[in-house]
């Protein structure tokens, strides 16, 4: 049992690859106390059948139908973070919840929306190590009754290129682990710093959405987009915006009234640092 | 009851038959709880409990996040099926058909109490056999297509079952299942859909009927009995008991419930399904209602039931519970076909994977 964010996580598994991954990944967070109930149950295990023999196979339990494919045992992390992200995504109903990355710098914090391959990791990747504190590579969490968005860090995941680009330009974070065909490829994970974890309930005020598009050889481009172009991305990229009805409209309307947004076209990461500083103040 | 006391789905039944014991459960126990009532489609029913029974606000916080994620994810099916009869009607247009709502869809959308705290993914309607042709054609115009896997399935629905083939909505991607009656047409127990049709009352704001009290417990009972799908079986007897809780208030239920149970030929699932509510969930049944089996089969079946209906988690699962989950999927099918039938449809499912 763990604490992350605002959440408690129960973890189980037996699978001893998973156990040393989860231990080094999930080193900093507070073990949570027996007496508090987990918000997300999960547990790891192999599959059955002649698969327990030959070429071990593992896939999350979530207690309800879920769409996983059994990955390779050696796989066996990306099961343990999918299965979460799942859980996140479809269970919890205290936050609206937006597909995006989220990084924080004196209480004001940047989100990153953007499907996978759009550098939306990657840059996120890159604040970090640059000062600004990790919230979530996945998930925005947003506070509907306050307007605040709340932190949950969890490792960083970077696939295919953008983990040499990371190694490259900031050393100083730690993968832990590389793993190699996977269907998505290769996949690597960071692992979240003592002090990100530790602030896991500070949330910040959210002052700028930011859509990442990784060129190469491209020169900084920054548009501003207007508020009800703002509001169509994060309704649309949120996962439960429907659920919340008229609430849901009313607190993204309020939220990007406050908000300044816009599209990033770069192609060097420390450019799209110093647009990212200059929007926050 | 063969399980212990201490796992989920036992405290699952517990505090289902005693919601208030929900106020004195450890942090474990309701880590595991909310899985087990997550895994029986129960999460949003035992929200509901655990407001008329005054004790939520007192609840851990996890737990009451986990309840008010429950609510919105009703609230918002509560919508969608309120729309879906919506459009429905409009489809309909100018024929003088009102559909029969019925299961999740119709306790939600008439205000019953099983319907509180209730999912129901697809909108399932009962129409008279001369008003498909008319359905059909109003469905399909309305935006709704047919989904089929093959020739096979289109065939095993319309020659043998009770029901069109799904309809998916083309641009809202909800379901619809058409039903001309409400068992498979190859079955042994043959409800007179025609008396369920005429006794059928409207329902406010909707163009939509509701069974009546008698047929809807009927229909939960064989349901529950036929029904292959052993997934959400707990939740469908928690409807059944909620139902009978609500209708048992009007005076003369009991006769009417037995003499409609009698006109459907379903007084043996009838039987089962108050009988297995009232050991599993504490329903409260007059004595010397409806006919049983014989002791042996009755004993039988209890065992059976009991076995297969609560063990809803992973760790929970033994090979008796597999065992006992076998045999009544059998069962359920030998009830809905011949034999000769029944092993020709089960090859076929076998031959192509999955069931």
């Amino acid at each position: 049992m763990f604490h992350a964010g605002p959440f408690v996580t129960r973890f189980k598994t037996r699978i001893p690859r998973l156990v040393s991954s989860f231990r080094s990944n999930y080193t900093h967070y507070a073990i949570a106390d027996a007496a508090e109930v987990a918000d997300f149950a999960l547990t790891v295990r192999n599959t059955g059948g002649w698969r327990r023999w030959v070429r071990r196979q593992s896939m999350p339990d979530v207690d309800a139908p879920a769409p996983f494919v059994p990955l390779p045992e050696r796989h066996a992390t990306i099961m343990l973070e999918m299965g979460l992200n799942w859980m996140v995504a479809t269970r919890a109903m205290r936050y609206l919840i937006v597909h995006a990355a989220v990084v924080e710098r004196d209480g004001r914090a940047l989100v990153i929306p953007g499907d996978s391959g759009q550098g939306k990791s990657t840059l996120c990747a890159a604040l970090v190590s640059r000062g600004w504190r990790l919230f979530s590579d996945e998930f925005a969490f947003f506070d509907l009754e306050n307007g605040t968005v709340v932190p949950y860090p969890r490792p960083i995941s970077l696939k295919n290129e953008s983990i040499k680009v990371i190694r490259n330009f900031a050393p100083e974070l730690t993968i832990t682990e590389t793993l190699t065909g996977t269907p998505k490829g290769t996949v690597a994970y960071i692992r979240p710093e003592p002090d990100w974890v530790a602030r896991g309930e500070e949330p910040a005020e959210p002052v700028a959405i930011v859509t990442p598009h990784y060129e190469a050889g491209a020169r900084l481009e920054q548009t501003p987009k207007i508020a009800g172009d703002l509001f169509m991305e994060l309704a649309t990229s949120s996962v439960n915006y429907d659920r919340f009805a008229a609430r849901g409209f009313e607190g993204v309307g309020k939220l990007v009234a406050g908000i300044r947004g816009i599209e990033l076209h770069y192609s060097a990461l420390d450019d799209a640092i110093g647009a990212a500083e200059a929007l926050i103040r | 009851m063969t399980q212990d006391a201490h796992q989920p789905s036992a405290v699952l039944l517990r505090v289902l038959r005693a919601p208030e014991a929900m106020a004195d459960l450890s942090a474990e126990a309701w880590t595991d709880l909310i899985r087990a009532a997550r895994a029986s489609a129960l999460l949003g029913k035992l929200a509901v409990l655990a407001d008329d029974a005054g004790i939520r606000d007192g609840l851990p916080r996890a737990v009451r996040w986990a309840f008010d994620a429950a609510d919105l994810a009703c609230a918002e099916n509560a919508r969608m099926l309120r729309w879906e009869v919506n459009r429905l009607g409009h489809a309909l247009g100018a024929t003088a058909i009102t559909p029969v709502l019925l299961k999740g869809a119709a306790y939600v959308v008439s205000g019953l109490q099983a319907g509180r705290g209730r999912m129901a993914s697809d909108l399932d309607i009962l129409v008279a056999k001369s008003e498909l042709a008319d359905v059909e054609e109003a469905v399909i115009a309305g935006g709704w297509r047919p989904e089929l896997e093959d020739g096979y399935d289109e065939r095993y629905y319309r020659d043998w079952m009770h029901e069109l083939p799904p309809y998916r909505h083309e641009d809202r991607e909800t379901l619809i299942d058409i039903h001309h009656t409400v068992l498979p047409l190859t079955g042994r127990i043959r409800p007179d859909a025609a008396a369920m049709l005429a006794d059928a009352p409207a329902i406010a704001e909707h163009r939509a009927r509701i069974l009546s009290p008698e047929d809807m417990v009927v229909h939960a009972a064989v349901h529950l009995a036929q029904d292959g799908d052993l997934s959400n079986r707990l939740r469908d007897l928690v409807d059944l008991a909620q139902l009978v809780g609500e209708f048992r208030q009007s005076a003369g239920f009991w006769e009417r419930l037995s003499e409609r149970a009698a006109l459907h030929g379903a007084g043996r699932p009838v039987f089962y399904a108050l009988t297995t509510a009232q050991r599993l969930l504490g329903l409260d049944l007059p004595a010397g209602l409806i006919q049983g089996p014989g002791r042996t089969t009755g004993s039988v079946m209890a065992a059976l039931i009991d076995r297969a209906i609560p063990p809803v988690l992973y760790e929970e699962r033994s090979l008796g519970t597999r065992l006992a989950r076998l045999a009544l999927f059998v069962r359920s099918h030998w009830l809905r076909m011949p034999p000769f039938m029944l092993a020709r449809h089960l090859l076929r499912k076998a031959l192509r994977g999955g069931h």
